[in-house]
């Protein structure tokens, strides 16, 4: 029993572990070319991704999807990123994705919610879609 | 002198437990450690910084090198003091506190190597540099960002460095091989605090807390070490002293799968470095001021969305933006707080337009930067091969 524990143990701590942003506040300031005279103001008012380093203050990030158009066989994702500290949302960042003619091919003909929403999951993983609206600009 | 050595170390092995449960280790995911560590000590913390150390940030998230930390992990050493004292002076046995200490530090450190292990072996702790760190000259760089990024350069070296982080935490992981995971541990992170001491990189207070840990794990081995390294002498180098009853053990064993399965893989569950189209963004790296530059030489763009203006003098001024590829659309804010619009029109051939105002059209080519010797990779195991 103890062997077996140990085996699932090992298989488990091969095949998981990594959590990205391993840099400190300073550095991953600095890769961005900031200047050290802004970098206080940045900390104290937690601007932009400064928090992302984690050698920091976790910050949990919720982002969903509520509308996307279809433009001249583009389709353009609408993203709302909702960055919460200390369980309250500091910051709203909104991106559109316009994806090229190509990639929007496997979109353009999808027409209801459901197989939109599917679609999408696809390749938006992490992503919240509650409500998505579809708006067919090229529609007459 | 024989009762100090032991209140000596009850005091290290406290503070060294406690100091596990409250600096909020930094696993992606959930914060609960450090919201646990906020509602105990925000308070305490805030009145000493203001008293004796008026110029420190005021945001108290007990990250490496604040003067927050240092102030924590003073209070907890206090704290320990005092605690161990009262329960010396009632003369309470204080058994268990070494058995936890031996017990639980191997799984903390061996946590923490493997994750900085396979953050390495993912290259995302020393990422490649960027473009706008690539056209910085030499000099302009500060030592921390010019170490960081030229360990970035080779993904030779973070593999190698990743493995032997796993491996040395593998072996901390069982009791067998425990005494050899220290061995490694500890050369990994003095040398981790020397460079930090070394380069400036503000992460010094962990790692040499970290090492404390290390140090007092090989203590009870040092003459046994010395016996056989030194002396060449015929010893045994077990470790199977301090063993806790069953129960607790497994206890510990299942809160450390736990922490790995649920917060340490969880950006890798939720697809975070998915690297397509859909997170990729649409503009170069870098590109070249064309024609009339008004002072400008380049223009970067950051992976995490800032956009860098370099001048002729080689200062880089940067900006935070949003893109709005609707509306064909950057909204760039400053540290101020200013935002201001730039409209972007993007040729066949990759140029760009940049309508900065009515005065100011930047126009850009793209540079081909991954080609620079930085990001060469090569090996040569003679100088005879190099042309």
């Amino acid at each position: 029993m103890r062997r077996n524990m140990k085996s699932i143990f090992i298989s488990m701590l091969t095949c998981l572990c990594f959590t990205g942003y391993g840099q400190t506040k300073l550095i991953s300031y600095k890769s961005h070319s900031g200047n050290i005279s802004n970098f206080r103001k940045a900390i104290v008012n937690n601007l932009f991704d400064l928090h992302q380093s984690n050698f920091g203050l976790v910050t949990s990030y919720n982002t969903k999807v509520d509308t996307v158009f279809k433009v001249n066989g583009h389709l353009v994702v609408c993203k709302i990123t909702e960055h919460q500290v200390d369980g309250k949302i500091s910051k709203v960042v909104y991106r559109k994705d316009t994806l090229s003619l190509a990639s929007s091919k496997p979109y353009i003909k999808l027409k209801d919610e459901k197989s939109m929403k599917k679609a999408l999951l696809k390749n938006y993983r992490g992503v919240n879609f509650n409500k998505l609206t579809i708006i067919d600009k090229n529609a007459h | 002198m024989h009762r100090l050595k032991i209140f000596s170390f009850d005091v290290i092995y406290l503070f060294c437990i406690v100091s596990f449960v409250f600096i909020p280790l930094t696993l992606n995911g959930k914060d609960l450690q450090f919201q646990f560590s906020l509602i105990l000590f925000e308070k305490l913390v805030y009145i000493i910084q203001q008293q004796f150390f008026p110029n420190a940030i005021s945001n108290i998230d007990f990250s490496s090198d604040t003067v927050a930390l240092n102030i924590l992990l003073l209070i907890l050493f206090l704290s320990s003091i005092v605690l161990i004292s009262v329960l010396h002076l009632f003369k309470i046995k204080l058994t268990i506190l070494r058995k936890l200490f031996f017990n639980i530090s191997p799984y903390y450190i061996g946590l923490i190597l493997l994750k900085y292990g396979l953050d390495k072996i993912a290259l995302q702790q020393f990422s490649s540099p960027e473009a706008n760190i690539l056209y910085t000259p030499f000099g302009y760089l500060e030592k921390d960002i010019l170490f960081w990024s030229t360990v970035g350069t080779s993904k030779f070296y973070n593999i190698a460095l990743g493995t032997i982080e796993i491996i040395a935490s593998a072996f901390l992981f069982f009791r067998k091989t425990r005494l050899l995971g220290f061995c490694f541990a500890i050369g990994i992170v003095l040398n981790i605090l020397i460079i930090n001491l070394g380069f400036d990189i503000s992460v010094k207070t962990l790692s040499a807390f970290l090492l404390v840990v290390i140090l007092f794990n090989l203590y009870p081995f040092i003459k046994p070490l010395y016996s056989l390294f030194i002396q060449n002498k015929l010893v045994q180098l077990g470790y199977n002293t301090n063993k806790l009853p069953l129960l607790y053990h497994n206890v510990i064993k299942i809160c450390v799968l736990v922490l790995i399965i649920g917060f340490v893989s969880y950006p890798y569950l939720m697809g975070i470095f998915k690297n397509d189209e859909y997170s990729m963004p649409i503009f170069n790296n870098a590109y070249k001021v064309e024609g009339d530059s008004k002072n400008y030489k380049r223009i970067f763009f950051h992976k995490n969305n800032y956009i860098i203006f370099q001048t002729d003098k080689d200062e880089m001024i940067d900006y935070h933006y949003e893109l709005d590829t609707l509306k064909k659309r950057l909204i760039l804010q400053d540290y101020q707080r200013h935002q201001f619009e730039v409209t972007y029109e993007i040729g066949t051939t990759g140029k760009i337009k940049l309508l900065m105002n009515k005065n100011l059209i930047l126009n850009l080519m793209p540079i081909v930067w991954q080609n620079l010797p930085a990001l060469k990779d090569g090996l040569h195991y003679t100088i005879d091969e190099i042309k």
